[in-house]
């Protein structure tokens, strides 16, 4: 779509938008359009250029454009035309919900309800169905989800009970919530844990529970972006990788493909031996080759102690459960 | 230049809108600013681009005489009940709901199609208000999803090279499948005369939508939510035998339970539910030699070969 017609569809709901809207700043309209100051104020050009025809005076849409000048506000009139934004088309209908799939993925139960009849609202409004769209991410259990965002709204601090990553164990921290993100699929919490006085990152799925400690949390600023943090910490390690493997190039943040070598930013160590154990031969590290070793010793050892087991006639007898 | 198409395109519009009648080409010659001073043929060239860019964006631009017992000249016009946003009202959760997903797609290819909507149902009187609090994202990166998803829409075929084997495909996409950040389309495959998932990250190049437009049917929304839970781990069908050492493996202990069966030295024996022989000889490689898988043989078996394949490489130090 050449950028002419993107500015007609734009000023064609921008200008019921302004209209309804007397004395809005330049600011908040540029940011419900997701314009820059100076793209907005282009649009606003155009629209002073157009109306009904005749091009007299009184044909014309009005902008102020000394108080858009002067004091930031815009004051459109003489548009009664265009009271009325354009149509949705089917694919912006679907473009929504398909967004609002992702809320609902990401929200706590309580507002299922709302979401759910936005949607259906919004399927009302174009005159066929727009592109279908399946959403499955992993954010986890729902009952979880929902004490973090009460949490979060009432700014309260919260203790979890927390599988741990890489280590697998269980832990316990105390932290102050900041957001629930989305990361390559998977639903986090980033939030400042007390234990470490830093900023955190809790995969929903590996929070077991939430429970509140009855305190308020306290103000830390922003978290950082992760990806900053994957940048500073993350050693580069290329692998040969197979067909059956190559799912990795889409689930991990590379920094380099070429032909069947791929490049991975690892900022734990204990990540690739997991993740090269796993692949078996699907994948193999080239370089650095001791990034590898981990995962060598892991498997011979645990050859060793497969053949152990097999050696010392051990049977499973009895799988009653405890 | 583009501001003065953009001024003419709009006027074209708005003088479409308040037209009572159709209005022949000569009309809106003389009434549209932009159009005057032109040669016929540039003239008839301008308005036909015009007519098919604003019909591109959805404005349902209607070709009629006026008087239909004479064989006037065709005209054109507007109906602005087909050309409006119906009223919508959104109650305040649902306000909340959209503002969240107004910013699913930033940064993404998809950006300014939700910009647009939005755009449209503020312009409407909708409020968006969001907390900040939680920040869903799908991904999509890829020029190639906005081109999939605008292909499904005007339902045309879509052609490009796929990583596997470097074969060119022709597909009727039917829908789009975002998965832990993966993006697939799922349709069916014109050489293969079959449905086929294809990864839009494994396209090489560029999707190309093809004309014309409305070229094939789309099937009913459940084929494709099958499509989709196919991706799915398979429901659980066995139980395997885990033993594991301490806290290690909290996926695998979570889903099991701890059974009285002997275990090697040290660690404990968990039975362990699994719907696909591969994803839990995954996890079990993942964590050894921390978790060893008993039984059964084949799940074992799938364990071991992927442990063979990496105990059998050189360690740093032993390479020459």
């Amino acid at each position: 779509m050449s950028t002419s017609a993107d500015q007609v569809a734009r000023l064609l709901a921008l200008i019921p938008y302004l209209r309804a809207r007397p004395g809005i700043t330049i600011a908040e309209a540029a940011a419900a359009f997701s314009l820059t100051q100076k793209q907005l104020m282009s649009d606003l050009w155009v629209a002073f250029m157009c109306g009904l025809p005749g091009g007299m005076p009184g044909d014309l849409i009005e902008v102020d454009m000394d108080a858009v000048e002067g004091e930031g506000v815009i004051r459109l009139s003489n548009a009664d035309i265009l009271s009325k934004p354009l149509r949705l088309a089917p694919h912006e209908v679907g473009t929504l919900r398909l967004a609002l799939q992702a809320v609902r993925e990401i929200a706590g139960p309580e507002s299922y309800a709302a979401i759910d009849s936005a949607s259906a609202k919004l399927a009302t409004m174009s005159g066929h169905d727009g592109p279908v769209a399946v959403v499955s991410m992993v954010t986890g259990d729902e009952t979880v989800r929902q004490a973090l965002v009460d949490a979060l709204e009432a700014r309260q601090r919260v203790r979890l009970t927390y599988e741990g990553g890489a280590r697998g164990d269980t832990t316990e921290p105390v932290v102050d919530p900041a957001a629930i993100m989305m990361r390559d699929g998977y639903a986090y919490l980033e939030a400042w844990s007390l234990d470490r006085s830093g900023w955190r990152s809790y995969r929903l799925d590996r929070i077991v529970a939430v429970d509140p400690t009855g305190a308020g949390r306290e103000d830390h600023g922003t978290p950082p972006e992760r990806t900053e943090w994957l940048s500073d910490a993350a050693a580069e390690v290329t692998l040969r990788v197979e067909d059956p493997a190559w799912w990795i190039t889409e689930s991990y943040p590379t920094s380099s493909i070429s032909g069947s070598l791929v490049t991975l930013r690892v900022v734990d160590p204990r990540w690739l031996r997991q993740l090269v154990l796993r692949l078996g031969a699907d994948a193999e590290v080239v370089d650095p080759p001791a990034a590898q070793d981990e995962a060598v010793l892991a498997a011979r050892e645990a050859l060793k102690r497969y053949e152990a087991w097999s050696g010392s006639g051990g049977v499973v007898a009895d799988e009653r459960s405890v | 230049m583009a501001p003065r198409k953009t001024e003419r395109q709009l006027n074209l519009v708005i003088c479409l809108l308040a037209a009572r009648r159709y209005l022949t080409r000569e009309k809106i010659r003389d009434s549209v600013e932009g159009y005057q001073g032109l040669s016929d043929v540039a003239f008839q060239r301008m308005f036909e681009r015009d007519k098919d860019d604003l019909r591109d964006l959805g404005i349902p631009i209607e070709t009629g005489s006026n008087d239909s017992y004479f064989d006037d000249e065709q005209g054109y016009r507007i109906l602005p009940g087909d050309f409006e946003l119906p009223p919508v009202e959104f109650t305040q959760g649902e306000q909340v709901a959209l503002g969240i997903a107004a910013h699913v797609f930033d940064g993404a290819a998809l950006a300014p199609q939700a910009t647009s909507a939005l755009g449209k149902l503020q312009a409407a009187g909708v409020e968006l208000s969001t907390t900040g609090f939680v920040q869903p994202r799908l991904g999509g990166d890829d020029e190639a999803v906005g081109v999939v998803w605008e292909a499904i829409s005007g339902r045309r075929r879509i052609r490009f090279d796929y990583r596997e084997r470097g074969l060119t495909r022709v597909v009727e996409a039917w829908g789009v499948l975002v998965r832990r950040g993966v993006w697939y389309v799922y349709g069916r495959d014109r050489d293969r005369e079959a449905p086929r998932m294809f990864r839009l990250s494994r396209v090489v190049g560029v999707v190309e939508a093809l004309e014309p437009a409305q070229a094939y049917d789309l099937p009913d929304r459940s084929v494709v939510e099958a499509a989709a839970a196919s991706l799915e781990p398979t429901a659980v069908t066995d139980t395997a035998v885990v033993a594991i050492r301490g806290t290690a493996a909290p996926a695998l202990r979570r889903r099991g339970s701890v059974l009285s069966a002997a275990a090697p030295e040290g660690y404990t024996a968990y039975a362990v539910p699994y719907g696909s022989v591969q994803e839990i000889a995954d996890q079990a490689a993942a964590a050894a030699p921390d978790a060893l898988v008993l039984a059964p043989d084949e799940v074992r078996d799938a364990t071991l070969g992927r442990l063979r394949a990496v105990a059998g490489r050189l360690l740093s130090t032993e390479r020459p």
